[in-house]
């Protein structure tokens, strides 16, 4: 039996998720999406991902240029944002220069499924922001280990 | 994961003939999760898709599905919610699973999975690698069953159809099965706790913690079984080893703040306060639910000590719960009681202003407009105005007709209207007839 209060066994962090969010800029059409909360990242692959956002915003073979944020983002860019702003407003940006590999449509008529390949990236940054989410589903997966018979 | 050509072929026979459903509304995740399970040798033809909560609960049904992989959110409805039709339809647990994918991806998740018969919880965004990981760890002992998790899985197959007295047979044979058979236990201990068999259940759960000491399902059965029973220092420790293995669980933030009131753990309130200021930033609607019910709880306690820096904690802790209920009438109820009962009348009437919503509205919030009126109002016909309404739809609030009845008598209202508040009373509550009775008997004395 202990003494120990409960409540210094309580840590807000246990609640805070880990989130990136995704600024869009398509460079073959000239138009992109700047507000990260319209872009959902659904999957990593392994030179490149998989990201929920509005129709429209691309076709196959487009190119593109993409900023990963950590979120919470309490800044907010114009249409016309470009790297050393994106850099310059918030720290730790990753960005990545891309092809648009395939475009699937979503059951939500207003969304698409997006692959984006990367040419151009940062494999040490890439790979720590990979192994970061990794880390929670094998922190997911001990707990089922505990559930084990 | 690279597995070697004998597990494949294993992993292949067990998925053979297994029927898959995937569901999630906005569709980015099923063509990742076909293609494991077309790895895993399931055909393409038996994986079907769900894209909402009625059509997955029909197909279920029909079609009785092994495999369930599923978005937490299915549109407005949680898919937890699919979970006990699933576990009916396939009790045989060796041959079935439920699999989450959840873009709550923080630690607290991992309450889901401890906290309910699911198989596993997958993080968004993942990597398929990582899927392919957790779906083989995961199915391990159903691949090769041992007698031990057999007999226990046949055991949960009988719970699951409701056959107890078969289920409890399986458990007890497992149990001579393994050298350290926690789960058979814990399992057993779940069934006599529902036979309310408490003795019984308490002795189960204690075994599996002399087997596994941090067995997560024994050490919550045995915490709620000792606060039902009033054991609280020692559903405090088992909560605090809880705490000590296992991620914190916001909804139960209620439950824990009363426990730390009850064992007299005064620094616990205070600390509870701090750990609500933290936890609000994170702006998750659901956790700031169980803030706002922690800190009238904790408001309610301090507001009560005769401390005056603790009647000023307390009384801001009352605000801040009050600001963050949305409106929730159980919440701002209690909060109006603590601070009538403190002659706070006017402190009631400007948080029930100020944070009523549309949800509170209704014959509840008209209530408490008449409680805080009545504590301080010497003119009883807004309070009358007020209560007559809910006399006529008879709301069942004695405490309403105690007022209306002694602010009627007030006003010298008529004979006859104060009879039939008295007589609607005894009606709605026969166990206070006596005392409604005495009334109606010295009414007239009373009038005059």
């Amino acid at each position: 039996m202990t003494d120990e209060l409960i409540t210094t066994k309580i840590f807000s962090s246990d609640l805070k998720p880990l989130k990136h969010a995704v600024l869009f800029k398509n460079d073959t059409s000239g138009t992109s999406v700047s507000d990260p909360s319209k872009i959902l990242l659904r999957e990593f692959l392994p030179t490149g991902f998989v990201i929920e956002m509005p129709i429209h915003s691309c076709k196959k073979g487009h190119l593109v240029t993409l900023f990963i944020l950590e979120e919470p983002v309490n800044v907010k860019f114009s249409s016309s944002f470009d790297s050393e702003t994106v850099h310059k407003k918030v720290k730790n940006a990753i960005e990545v220069v891309g092809k648009i590999e395939d475009v699937v449509t979503n059951d939500d008529p207003q969304r698409e499924n997006v692959t984006v390949h990367f040419n151009q990236y940062d494999e040490v940054r890439w790979k720590e922001l990979v192994d970061t989410y990794i880390r929670i589903q094998e922190a997911m997966n001990e707990f089922m280990e505990q559930k084990k018979l | 994961m690279t597995l070697k050509p004998q597990e494949t072929q294993q992993i292949a026979e067990y998925f053979f003939g297994k029927k898959c459903l995937l569901i999630d509304p906005s569709s980015t995740t099923r063509l990742t999760i076909r293609k494991m399970l077309t790895g895993f040798k399931v055909e393409n033809s038996d994986i079907y898709n769900a894209e909402n909560f009625k059509v997955a609960e029909t197909f279920i049904h029909e079609h009785k599905p092994h495999y369930i992989f599923t978005t937490y959110k299915i549109k407005e409805k949680n898919a937890l919610d699919l979970l006990p039709l699933h576990l009916k339809i396939q009790p045989n647990r060796i041959e079935a699973g439920f699999y989450i994918l959840s873009d709550e991806n923080n630690i607290s998740a991992g309450n889901a999975l401890l906290d309910n018969d699911i198989d596993g919880l997958f993080t968004l965004p993942f990597t398929i690698d990582a899927l392919v990981n957790s779906l083989l760890k995961s199915i391990s002992q159903k691949l090769q069953p041992t007698p031990y998790t057999t007999s226990i899985e046949k055991g949960r197959e009988y719970y699951f159809l409701a056959d107890v007295s078969k289920a409890k047979v399986k458990f007890e044979e497992a149990i001579k099965l393994d050298p350290a058979p926690f789960s058979a236990y814990s399992f057993l201990g779940t069934l006599h706790r529902e036979l309310k068999n408490i003795p019984e259940a308490k002795d189960c759960f204690k075994k599996a913690l002399s087997f596994k000491d941090d067995h997560y399902k024994s050490l919550r059965h045995l915490a709620e079984i000792c606060l039902e029973l009033g054991e609280y220092e020692e559903s405090y420790q088992l909560n605090s080893k809880i705490l000590d293995n296992y991620p914190f669980n916001p909804e139960r933030i209620p439950e824990l703040t009363r426990l730390s009131i009850t064992t007299k753990r005064y620094e616990d309130i205070l600390n509870y306060l701090k750990i609500f200021t933290d936890l609000k930033e994170l702006g998750n609607e659901l956790v700031t639910k169980f803030i706002s019910a922690g800190l009238a709880i904790c408001g309610r306690y301090l507001f009560t000590r005769r401390d005056p820096p603790d009647q000023v904690r307390g009384l801001d802790a009352l605000r801040q719960s009050a600001k963050l209920c949305r409106g929730k009438k159980e919440i701002l109820k209690s909060i109006v009681k603590t601070l009538i009962e403190a002659q706070k009348a006017d402190e009631a009437k400007k948080i029930l202003e100020q944070y009523a919503t549309e949800d509170t509205n209704g014959n509840d919030f008209i209530f408490m407009q008449i409680e805080i009126l009545d504590s301080f109002s010497k003119d009883p016909l807004p309070i009358l105005n007020l209560g007559q309404p809910l006399v006529i739809s008879k709301y069942e609030n004695s405490k309403l007709y105690e007022i209306m009845i002694k602010r009627s008598i007030e006003a010298k209202r008529k004979k006859a209207g104060i009879e039939g508040i008295i007589n609607q009373a005894i009606i709605l509550f026969p166990d206070e007839k006596e005392k409604y009775e005495k009334i109606l008997a010295t009414l007239d004395q009373t009038l005059t």
